[in-house]
């Protein structure tokens, strides 16, 4: 669903953000991208979402160049960011619709509304609430709101635990596995080895712009994948 | 998708304080000043109607053609509540005489009728402050706010293009900024029409849907540059400073610059040397005039009545004189009127040279001040309202008309200015029946003679008492202004042609920009 092929994005100070990186991530699967700051992770959202356009290599979703046929490549994708903020001053359910009808959902019903808000453990009467008057973790489950009500088939999360409290990141985790068994291909970036051990079928391990390793589950599904990670991390800087 | 998009900005923006409080300015402002310019207006018009009445009054009550002076009002202009332009600045009247040419002059409370801002209260001002400073800041955070709050990322991460995006926004600053513009326009029209005296033709009407389509244009070029600040700056707090520069730019900054680059570009001679010109003027003329009389001196002393004091000029017009001094007065009128009428043309082009390069200058610095939106909107305004520079000289020249077909008529009435219709109510036959009868008298050899020639004269003055009936000005080329609404149309044109074609460029570049924008 999500492709990328040798993938290199170099920016114009010449800071080299991505290497030759390619993976892929498959319908029903949460592949996560782990690595320090600057690794490269939100490099490739962008690169997905035509934030900016890569250097060689290609990104595709669904088959679709997300460089040269953008608009077709986010008709199949949903974005969470690392701070969902969305119009203070609308309620939840006009932000949703407005993201919902940009993504080219029509005729949504108050039951879809309440569905989802129900999915993401949202209460019901904080669709009529503004958006202002939402916690961080409110706002988190409202973009996962978005993505679900948008529905594509693959979604792209940008940090999107950090700084959730543990509760609202452990029912965030349960959103991540109710997305999975929709069939979902969700591509997250994160820091959180822990979480990313509890829900990753694959963990992809960057460094400095190169995809260093990828992990399957039974790799460190009771393996310490921190430990992993650094031992990965060691061995791409001796051989760098 | 573009109306998606146009609607959820339109409802964000009503929400917003910024634009409350700019709304909320714009009718108080309008709801204050209003009734005082359309009052002032009120009290303008009726000066003007009791102008207009007094002088024709007094103009059909005038005995001779010499005393055919009378002024001429420019009525005020209704629309001045919207853009008052130059209208309190120029005198609106002139006065018509044999002696002058008329010519534009400056009011005393005018100053520099030039002064770009703040000079004058109208409904302009609101648009160009208030309405200007409202359209930066809806825009200024448009694109960059919506980076900084990470809601560009998610709209943008959907199947949508980025025109589409910049479209809607546009379509929404418009709609939010019409309303104010509306609701102002509206607010103004009722407070004019609710008082009595005051109506709008159908001409009006059309001025009035032109200033809308003005402001609303004007309106737009501040939005836009505030959305093209807003997709060049990364954080809306510099978009914000970049507005708000710019808006001291244009409003202050480039209209006096165009004017002090006017003063170094396009001088013109001083007030100084005009005002020597005249003198030396003054001084031909009263050579020339002297010569005439010196001419005409030896006519003049054979005058045989030489104490007629209060019958000679009491009321500004000989009432009865001797044939002689009627035959001298009449060559003197012939010789130094067109004296002076040559000199009156020759005052007025001093004049005119003067106000001329006055006015070039002006043109200049109006040209310069193009590169402001502001100006550009001023100057449409005072266009269409019938109260810029353009619209008085038509005034004028409409006025100068008039004096040349009321020299015209007084030169066809008095015979080139020699008939005695021109500066007295005797006729020739008169004078010399009177002359005829005085001599007699003065002439007596005797008591009883002088005493018969006494009775005779007496007889004569009862049965032709002196008649000092008004002038029959039947047809007299009265005045008729015409406001010409034709020209006033074709001169808004460049100004409304500017403003659109500030849009467009504008448009092209921050579509571009916003092509290019980094979103991340």
């Amino acid at each position: 669903m999500i492709e990328i092929k040798e993938l290199t994005k170099r920016y114009e100070d010449g800071v080299l953000a991505l290497d030759h990186v390619s993976y892929g991530v498959q319908p029903g699967e949460i592949f996560c991208l782990l690595g320090a700051n600057g690794a490269g992770k939100t490099t490739t959202i962008n690169i997905l979402l035509d934030f900016i356009p890569p250097t060689s290599g290609m990104a595709s979703i669904n088959g679709h160049d997300c460089n040269k046929f953008p608009l077709e490549a986010k008709k199949y994708v949903s974005y969470v960011s690392e701070n969902v903020q969305l119009y203070g001053m609308f309620t939840a359910r006009q932000n949703l619709a407005f993201f919902a009808e940009l993504a080219g959902k029509k005729g949504l019903k108050k039951k879809d509304y309440d569905d989802v808000m129900r999915t993401v453990g949202l209460p019901e009467k904080a669709l009529s609430m503004r958006l202002k008057n939402f916690s961080k973790g409110m706002r988190q489950k409202l973009g996962i709101a978005i993505a679900l009500l948008k529905d594509p088939p693959a979604i792209l999360m940008d940090e999107p635990t950090s700084g959730l409290d543990p509760t609202s990141a452990q029912e965030f985790l349960e959103q991540l596995r109710r997305l999975r068994e929709r069939g979902k291909a969700i591509l997250m970036t994160t820091h959180d080895i822990f979480r990313a051990k509890i829900i990753a079928d694959r963990v992809g391990i960057m460094k400095q712009g190169r995809l260093v390793a990828i992990r399957q589950r039974q790799d460190f599904k009771h393996a310490d994948l921190e430990e992993i990670y650094m031992r990965e991390m060691q061995a791409a800087e001796t051989a760098s | 998708m573009i109306w998606k998009i146009a609607k959820k900005e339109f409802l964000l923006n009503l929400m917003t304080f910024k634009f409350a409080v700019g709304a909320i300015a714009c009718v108080l402002l309008t709801v204050v000043f209003m009734p005082i310019l359309a009052a002032d207006y009120r009290q303008r018009l009726k000066m003007y109607n009791k102008n207009v009445v007094d002088n024709e009054t007094e103009l059909r009550n005038v005995i001779v053609y010499r005393n055919v002076k009378h002024t001429i009002y420019r009525p005020p202009v209704v629309l001045s509540a919207f853009s008052a332009g130059l209208e309190k600045q120029l005198a609106g009247s002139a006065k018509i005489e044999l002696e002058k040419v008329p010519e534009l002059s400056v009011t005393e409370r005018g100053g520099n009728p030039y002064l770009p801002i703040l000079a004058v209260f109208d409904e302009s001002l609101i648009f160009k402050i208030i309405i200007s400073i409202l359209a930066l800041l809806v825009a200024y955070d448009v694109v960059s706010g919506e980076r900084e709050q990470g809601t560009l990322r998610l709209m943008l991460s959907d199947p949508i293009a980025r025109h589409q995006v910049l479209l809607g926004k546009l379509v929404a600053g418009l709609i939010t900024l019409s309303v104010p513009v509306a609701i102002t326009f509206v607010i103004g029209l009722v407070v004019i029409l609710s008082y009595p005296m005051v109506a709008l033709s159908g001409s009006d009407w059309i001025r009035i849907g032109l200033m809308f389509i003005a402001s609303l244009a004007f309106t737009v070029v501040m939005f836009q540059f505030g959305l093209l600040f807003s997709c060049l700056a990364k954080r809306s707090s510099i978009s914000m400073v970049l507005g708000l520069f710019i808006w001291i730019v244009f409003a202050i900054v480039i209209p006096n610059a165009s004017v002090q680059l006017a003063t170094q570009f396009r001088p013109f001679e001083s007030q100084e040397t005009q005002n020597g010109r005249m003198a030396s003027l003054k001084e031909d003329l009263s050579n020339e005039l002297r010569t005439e009389m010196d001419n005409v001196k030896e006519l003049f002393s054979k005058s045989i009545i030489t104490s007629d004091k209060r019958d000679a000029f009491g009321g500004y017009y000989a009432k009865r004189r001797d044939i002689y001094w009627l035959n001298a007065e009449q060559k003197l009128n012939n010789l130094t009127i067109p004296i002076k009428l040559k000199y009156a043309d020759k005052f007025w082009d001093v004049e005119h040279r003067y106000l001329n390069g006055f006015f070039r200058q002006k043109h200049l610095a109006h040209r310069l001040a193009l590169i402001s939106p502001i100006s550009t909107y001023e100057n449409a305004m005072a266009v269409l309202a019938g109260t810029d520079l353009a619209g008085f000289q038509d005034f004028i020249n409409q006025v100068r008309e008039h004096r040349n077909e009321v020299v015209e008529y007084i030169r066809s009435k008095t015979d080139d200015f020699s008939s005695a219709s021109f500066f007295a109510i005797c006729t020739e036959k008169e004078s010399t029946e009177f002359t005829r009868l005085y001599v007699q008298k003065q002439e007596a050899k005797d008591e009883q003679a002088k005493a018969k020639a006494e009775q005779a004269l007496k007889e004569w003055e009862r049965a032709n008492p002196a008649k000092a009936a008004p002038l029959n000005l039947q047809d007299f080329p009265w005045f008729k202004y015409r406001q010409s609404f034709a020209r006033d149309i074709r001169a808004a044109v460049p100004d409304l042609a500017t403003l659109l074609v500030m849009n467009v460029i504008l448009f092209a570049i921050y579509f571009t920009a916003f092509g290019r924008y980094d979103v991340r």
